[in-house]
């Protein structure tokens, strides 16, 4: 399900030439580097936010994830190159962009049910 | 010095006079199994005592004498003479129940004997009773009366042996003193060096106990005498619960504990009368100033710390922003403000405060942060557009100290700093605003008004969609954490007693809380090994009012101190522990991989010294060995509704249960 979404969102990507992630095995290893490198703890095992901001669905453009990690701001961790080289940053961001879509708020009757 | 048999037959009329007649009869039973074990030499008594050792016996009854005092007559060692009529343990139970206090958390300790048995042989059986609190550590028992006076606004006591007990205390203190909270606690001295029967007891003696946790309580004295005891019990009640509320404490001579009342029970001192406590409010004139300000301004905020010390300031903190009309951002460190009022920004504070041309802080902990912006090379700026006028109401500065830094770092941007209790000067501040208002911009107040309602109410509808995020994630998601448990609880008088920022503060976003037990912030000085004990201490003063009472737990928090859970089982204390397990000291991972990579070495290892794996806890069977009913650990969020409404049918009966939910990080 997950790599269904990818062949799209890669070439979206691509062709704005900021990404350029193009095996389609960075998405298995984006998966295993997203725990790996410890984005889980701060980010959820999802990326669905926690300590940290919500990273997925939906990521931010690449740039922006480049520049957060090269030049941390607020309290994220610096990830230089020498600890998360640019290959890998792709391979994260393309797992990423492959995270479905969950439920809407509107689909789960527990938060369905809540009245303002 | 009086015939045994004349000390006893006194001591069985004061004693009846001393106990007003209740529970007489086991007591005088006792005392006359005593008085037959003196008559006959028996082991255990004090004549055997004495003639075991060679020393002289004195007649503890009799004031002690002035100046240098013979050695032939000085108790050789600790009494263990014949029961008393009274002793110093009852008339301190009489201290303590006149002070109106109801509960005495305790882990056993050799220098508090004394009021130890005084307690359950003396107050748990005459009324009022005491309820002794058996903890497993001094710093649960601390904790505990921490939790407690949060929910009752009123201490508990609590007491700990000299020396290791107070150090076990210390950290625990800690937290209730930068948590602004009233502590009354007690701890035995070991005073008379030349009483000091053994080795322990001297490396368990201090010239001067108090001094250890001195720079973070608000008082302490070493009484002398009972009246001096009785003195400094009223004292110390008072200086706790007026605010700045804080930490007290008395070092309790052993040997007065235990012995008799010097003259017996007749010449026992008078029981001190306690005034009724008038907090400190704001100088007229400045509380004018300061109506003035908020009246006239544009978009004036309030923010609200440690500000609603009790329902009432709950009930003041609304009536003030609704004659404003202004919104209030809430530290989360009490409950200042209904969680779905539309006036409340909490979420939106950052924003809200630089759009502010008045911003009144009511016990700020950290004004800095509120009115500054700090860059990572330490650069500062306002965190307020400029000509914002900012104001401080703040009990804590009538109460500065040196050496711990709670009071946190100077700003010189405040133009008025009121000091004086926030609580107390609403009510003239509500006054005078209302009587300051220009009438010809109400329509501006409302229209400023909806605006924050419907802001609030879109903040609602995000955090709905961000609740979404990862809803049947294994780990479990703490928004799903805290909704299927308000599934469960909502229609229940519920109170959540642990703090809720360790799992995103899902409480705020998503349930609707407006009464001051509903919530009540958390550590005070972020001193872990504080939610365990601290909310079942909360539990504790729920209880009679028939509240469940619901604490998220950390794994780390509960693994400092697993014992209160067997205290919350053998209490029978009704509290539903939901442990969010995340299998490691989270804070401390997050923080060690920035280092990590800072020093470009990557986190493989960041694991080591953080994780709480390998083998992983199973904290429902932990409970369960404790005595508490136990679930979990749970992994699929399917089952997670039904394990929380097992646990909770066993709440209701009255007995504590514990939900172990193996859950995401935050």
């Amino acid at each position: 399900m997950q790599f269904a979404f990818v062949p799209m969102i890669l070439v979206c990507a691509i062709a704005t030439g900021a990404f350029a992630a193009d095996k389609p095995n960075d998405v298995a290893r984006g998966k295993q580097l997203y725990t790996a490198t410890g984005c889980d703890q701060c980010h959820g095992t999802h990326g669905q936010g926690g300590a940290g901001p919500r990273l997925a669905p939906g990521p931010i453009p690449y740039e922006g994830v480049i520049m957060q990690l090269r030049k941390p701001r607020v309290r994220m961790p610096l990830y230089s190159a020498v600890v998360m080289p640019d290959s890998d940053v792709a391979a994260i961001f393309a797992y990423l962009q492959s995270v479905p879509k969950g439920k809407a708020a509107s689909e789960i009757p527990l938060l369905k049910a809540l009245s303002y | 010095m009086a015939a045994p048999g004349d000390r006893e037959k006194a001591a069985h009329v004061g004693r009846r006079h001393f106990l007003k007649g209740a529970a007489l009869g086991g007591v005088a039973a006792a005392a006359s199994v005593a008085s037959a074990q003196t008559e006959q030499g028996l082991p255990g008594s004090a004549s055997s005592a004495a003639a075991s050792t060679g020393g002289a016996k004195v007649d503890a009854s009799l004031p002690r004498p002035a100046g240098a005092t013979p050695r032939s007559e000085e108790s050789s060692v600790r009494d263990r003479s014949v029961t008393y009529s009274s002793c110093g343990g009852d008339y301190m139970v009489d201290v303590l129940r006149s002070l109106g206090i109801e509960y005495f958390a305790a882990t056993p300790g050799n220098t508090f004997m004394g009021i130890h048995e005084a307690v359950i042989n003396y107050g748990m059986l005459t009324q009022p009773n005491l309820r002794f609190i058996t903890t497993m550590h001094e710093e649960a028992s601390v904790a505990m009366s921490h939790g407690y006076s949060k929910i009752e606004g009123k201490p508990m006591a609590c007491m700990m042996h000299t020396t290791v007990g107070l150090q076990h205390g210390a950290m625990a203190i800690y937290n209730a003193y930068a948590d602004r909270v009233p502590i009354f606690m007690m701890v035995g001295a070991w005073i008379d060096a030349a009483r000091r029967p053994n080795a322990v007891d001297w490396m368990h003696a201090a010239s001067d106990g108090p001094a250890m946790v001195r720079d973070f309580t608000k008082w302490d004295d070493t009484p002398g005498s009972l009246r001096h005891f009785s003195e400094s019990a009223f004292r110390a009640w008072k200086f706790a619960m007026t605010p700045p509320y804080g930490p007290t404490l008395l070092a309790v001579d052993t040997l007065m504990q235990e012995d008799e009342i010097p003259g017996g029970k007749d010449r026992a001192p008078p029981i001190p009368k306690l005034p009724r406590i008038s907090p400190p409010a704001g100088e007229q004139g400045a509380v004018k100033e300061v109506a003035r300000l908020l009246a006239n301004a544009e978009n004036p905020v309030i923010y609200a710390d440690r500000a609603a010390r009790t329902p009432e300031g709950l009930k003041l903190l609304v009536e003030l922003a609704e004659a404003l009309q202004a919104p209030v951002c809430d530290s989360g460190n009490r409950m200042n403000f209904p969680w779905r009022h539309p006036l409340n920004q909490s979420r939106r504070s950052r924003q809200v405060m630089s759009d502010a041309d008045v911003v009144l802080a009511l016990e700020p902990g950290d004004p800095f942060t509120l009115f500054a912006r700090m860059d990572a090379r330490g650069n500062t700026s306002s965190a307020l557009k400029p000509g914002a006028r900012r104001i401080t109401v703040s009990s804590v500065e009538l109460m500065p100290k040196g050496n711990y830094q709670d009071l946190q770092r100077y700003t010189s941007e405040v133009d008025l700093a009121m000091e004086a209790d926030a609580e107390a000067t609403l009510p003239m501040l509500i006054e005078e605003v209302r009587r300051q208002l220009p009438s010809g911009r109400k329509s501006a107040r409302e229209a400023r008004g909806k605006a924050f309602a419907d802001a609030h109410r879109e903040e609602f509808a995000m955090a709905k969609e961000a609740a979404a995020n990862g809803w049947d994630d294994s780990p479990i998601s703490t928004a799903r954490l805290y909704m299927e448990l308000y599934e469960q609880i909502k229609n229940e008088d519920w109170s959540l007693v642990s703090p809720s920022g360790m799992q995103g503060s899902w409480s705020q976003q998503l349930w609707t809380a407006d009464r001051h037990y509903q919530y009540i912030g958390g550590w005070g000085a972020a001193g872990i090994g504080y939610i365990a004990p601290a909310t079942l201490g909360a539990a504790l003063a729920n209880q009679k009012y028939g509240r469940l009472s619901v604490s998220f737990v950390g794994d780390g928090d509960l693994m400092f101190g697993p014992g209160i859970l067997w205290t919350a089982a053998h209490e029978r204390i009704p509290l539903l522990y939901i442990v969010h397990n995340n299998r490691c000291y989270h804070t401390e991972i997050m923080q060690l991989q920035a280092i990590a990579n800072r020093r470009q070495r990557g986190i493989d290892r960041v694991h080591i010294g953080c994780a709480i794996d390998n083998p992983n806890i199973n904290y429902a069977m932990m409970a369960k060995s404790l005595g508490l009913h136990g679930e979990g650990p749970i992994e699929n969020p399917r089952d997670l509704g039904p394990a929380l409404k097992r646990a909770i049918a066993t709440v209701k009966r009255g007995e504590p249960a514990l939900v172990d939910v193996v859950s995401q990080g935050r």
